[in-house]
């Protein structure tokens, strides 16, 4: 399943996407690409949803991977040293070829 | 020598003014002629540092207001963020405690991190009236 993420994703709008996140792992959608390429902000809230879930997906032989991340925003997976635990792609088809199933 | 340009800001203690206040500080940084980087890097702290309050500090107080002060001097900036809330420190988190998040994929503790990686200085002070927290961004020469 590909998320396509836009505007911004901060400690109000991190409770949408985690009751859709939950929906989409309960209904064993374990196969995750988020698309951020029109996700212009990110904050700590955000970041924590995403890999608060790493381990529970994986775990059901899926993965949540990250596909084209703005600077702003992959700035800031390398300073929470995210991007060494995420798979990041430029894009989502590199993501798909590479393997982060839809 | 460069006046001090100074702001104040009132804002309700809900996460739906985080938004609005960091496009408020957007414009005023670009005002400013702040690189973008350092404006980056600002609003994202300042965030952190209100959603911090909003949660922790005035975790049973959702009617409060917090404070905003800042302020441009020729080659720095800085913000106040003043709440009557509980008593809430913004301890220092490590590199290495931040790594040991990440490999315990934890979904919480990394926003104390990035302000304090991201900004210059923090200065935590309790006062008879709440807390009250000073972070200070050095910046980059291209201003005016």
């Amino acid at each position: 399943m590909i998320l396509k993420l836009s505007g911004s994703l901060d400690a109000h709008t991190v409770n949408q996407l985690e009751e859709t996140l939950a929906q989409c792992v309960a209904q064993g959608q374990v196969w995750l690409i988020f698309d951020l390429g029109g996700l212009d902000y990110v904050s700590s809230a955000g970041m924590g949803l995403l890999i608060g879930r790493l381990d529970e997906v994986r775990a059901k032989g899926g993965d949540l991977v990250v596909a084209a991340a703005r600077p702003n925003v992959h700035k800031v997976f390398q300073i929470l040293g995210f991007d060494k635990i995420f798979r990041l792609f430029h894009d989502v088809e590199a993501a798909v070829v590479a393997g982060g199933k839809p | 020598m460069t006046p001090m340009v100074t702001r104040h800001l009132m804002i309700p203690s809900k996460t739906s003014y985080l938004s609005l206040v960091r496009t408020i500080l957007g414009d005023l940084l670009q005002g400013e002629r702040v690189d973008s980087k350092d404006s980056d890097a600002i609003i994202l702290s300042v965030d952190e540092a209100l959603s911090n309050v909003i949660e922790h500090a005035h975790k049973e107080a959702r009617e409060e207001s917090i404070g905003i002060t800042l302020a441009f001097g020729a080659d720095s900036f800085s913000i106040v963020i003043a709440d009557r809330g509980r008593p809430f420190h913004p301890s220092i988190v490590t590199r290495y405690e931040v790594q040991n998040r990440v490999q315990e994929k934890r979904s919480h503790g990394y926003g104390l991190y990035l302000m304090h990686t991201l900004m210059d200085k923090i200065t935590y002070e309790r006062t008879k009236e709440g807390n009250r927290l000073l972070m200070i961004k050095r910046l980059r020469k291209n201003r005016a």
